[in-house]
C-alpha cells in the first residue's frame, strides 16, 4: 500500500466509523449491527495505519502477502452480503404479495 | 359442494376480458372469478360489467401471484377450479374435457401437443418443447406440454398447491407441487388460438430464460 492510498483508506474508514456511531444514536442501527460495522471499519482503520499487520495475519493463514488476505476476505464478505440482501429482498417480495393478496380480498 | 369456478388472472386485458367472460357465461359457466393483477387500464370495471366477480391487486405481482390469490379465495367455495386465460386463447367449449377427467384426477392439465389442432410458430414450438424438457428435469414429471395456462384442479389440489412463485415460473412450480403432494394428474388435448393480440402478450425468449432462472433459484436456493 502506498502512503497516499493508506491515507484515503484510513480517512474513509474513520468517516464510516463515525457514520455508524451516528446511525446508532439515531436508532437506525441496533447494538449488534453497530458492533459489527464498527469492527469492520476499525479493522480497516488499523490496517491503514499499520499495513504490516495484514502480512502477519496472512503468514499465519499460509498466504504470502497481506494484501492478498485483505482481498480474499473482502470477496468472501461481499458474496456473503450479496446473498444476505438477495434473500432478504426475496422475502420482502413474498411479504408484499401476501399483503396485496390480503387487500384484494378486503375490497 | 359441487361448484365449478373459472379463474382468470388478468393484467391490462380491458380489450379482451369482456368477450372472454361473456363467452364463458354463454357456455353455462356462471361462477367466474377474475383476478385483476394491478392493471393500469379498466380491466376490473369491464370484467365486473361483463358479470364476473373480481379481486383486484393494488399493484402488479405476476400471474402466479394472481392465480394463488384466486385459489386461496376459492378453496372454501369451489369443488373444481378451471384456470383460464384472459386474452381469448382458450375455448370454453373445451372445459367439459377437464370436468370429465377431474372426477378421477386431482389435476387435469391441458396439452397443445396431444393432437395437432393448435397452430403455432416454429419458434414457439421449439421454446415450449425446451420448457417440457426443463420441467421434466426439474420435477420428474414427463408431460407433453408445460406452461399451458388451461388446467383444472379439484378441491384437494386447491388446498395442497401453494404457489410461491409470483411470475410465470408458477407453471413449473405447479408440476413440482403435484409431485410433492402426490396428486393424481392427467393431460387432455386442448386447442390454443394464437392471435396477434395473444402473441403480443406471450413469453419472449428473454422472459423464458428469466423464468428458468427463477425456477432454478426457487428449487435450489430457497
Amino acid at each position: 500500500m502506498t502512503s497516499l492510498f493508506s491515507l484515503i483508506i484510513g480517512f474513509g474508514a474513520l468517516f464510516l466509523l463515525i457514520r455508524t456511531i451516528l446511525k446508532y444514536r439515531k436508532g437506525f442501527f441496533d447494538s449488534g449491527e453497530t458492533v459489527f460495522w464498527s469492527l469492520v471499519w476499525f479493522t480497516l482503520l488499523t490496517l491503514s495505519i499499520y499495513p504490516g499487520l495484514s502480512n502477519y495475519f496472512a503468514k499465519l493463514l499460509g498466504i504470502d502477502r497481506g494484501v492478498d488476505l485483505v482481498v480474499y476476505i473482502s470477496i468472501v464478505v461481499l458474496f456473503f452480503m450479496n446473498f444476505h440482501f438477495y434473500t432478504k429482498i426475496m422475502k420482502q417480495d413474498q411479504d408484499l404479495t401476501k399483503l396485496v393478496r390480503k387487500i384484494s380480498k378486503k375490497k | 359442494m359441487d361448484k365449478v369456478f373459472v379463474l382468470i388472472p388478468a393484467f391490462n386485458e380491458e380489450s379482451s376480458i369482456s368477450k372472454v367472460v361473456k363467452d364463458l357465461k354463454k357456455n353455462g359457466y356462471n361462477n367466474i372469478l377474475v383476478v385483476d393483477d394491478g392493471s393500469s387500464d379498466n380491466t376490473t370495471a369491464v370484467a365486473e360489467k361483463a358479470g364476473a366477480e373480481v379481486l383486484t391487486h393494488i399493484i402488479n405481482r405476476g400471474q402466479g401471484a394472481a392465480l394463488q390469490t384466486g385459489m386461496s379465495y376459492l378453496k372454501d367455495k369451489a369443488s373444481v377450479v378451471v384456470h383460464f386465460d384472459a386474452d381469448g386463447q382458450h375455448d370454453p367449449k373445451q372445459i367439459p374435457r377437464f370436468l370429465k377427467e377431474i372426477k378421477n384426477y386431482d389435476v387435469v392439465l391441458g396439452s397443445r401437443f396431444l393432437d395437432k389442432t393448435t397452430k403455432m410458430p416454429l419458434s414457439k414450438k421449439i421454446l415450449l418443447k425446451g420448457a417440457v424438457w426443463v420441467s421434466w428435469a426439474m420435477t420428474g414429471l414427463k408431460l407433453s406440454d408445460t406452461h399451458n395456462g388451461f388446467r383444472a384442479l379439484n378441491n384437494k389440489a386447491l388446498r395442497k398447491i401453494k404457489l410461491k412463485q409470483d411470475d410465470m415460473g408458477h407453471a413449473t412450480e405447479i408440476l413440482d407441487e403435484i409431485k410433492i403432494n402426490k396428486l393424481k394428474y392427467k393431460e387432455v388435448p386442448v386447442t390454443i388460438k394464437y392471435t396477434s393480440y395473444s402473441m403480443s402478450k406471450g413469453q419472449s425468449v428473454f422472459n423464458s430464460l428469466k423464468i428458468l432462472y427463477h425456477n432454478l433459484h426457487h428449487k435450489f436456493i430457497k
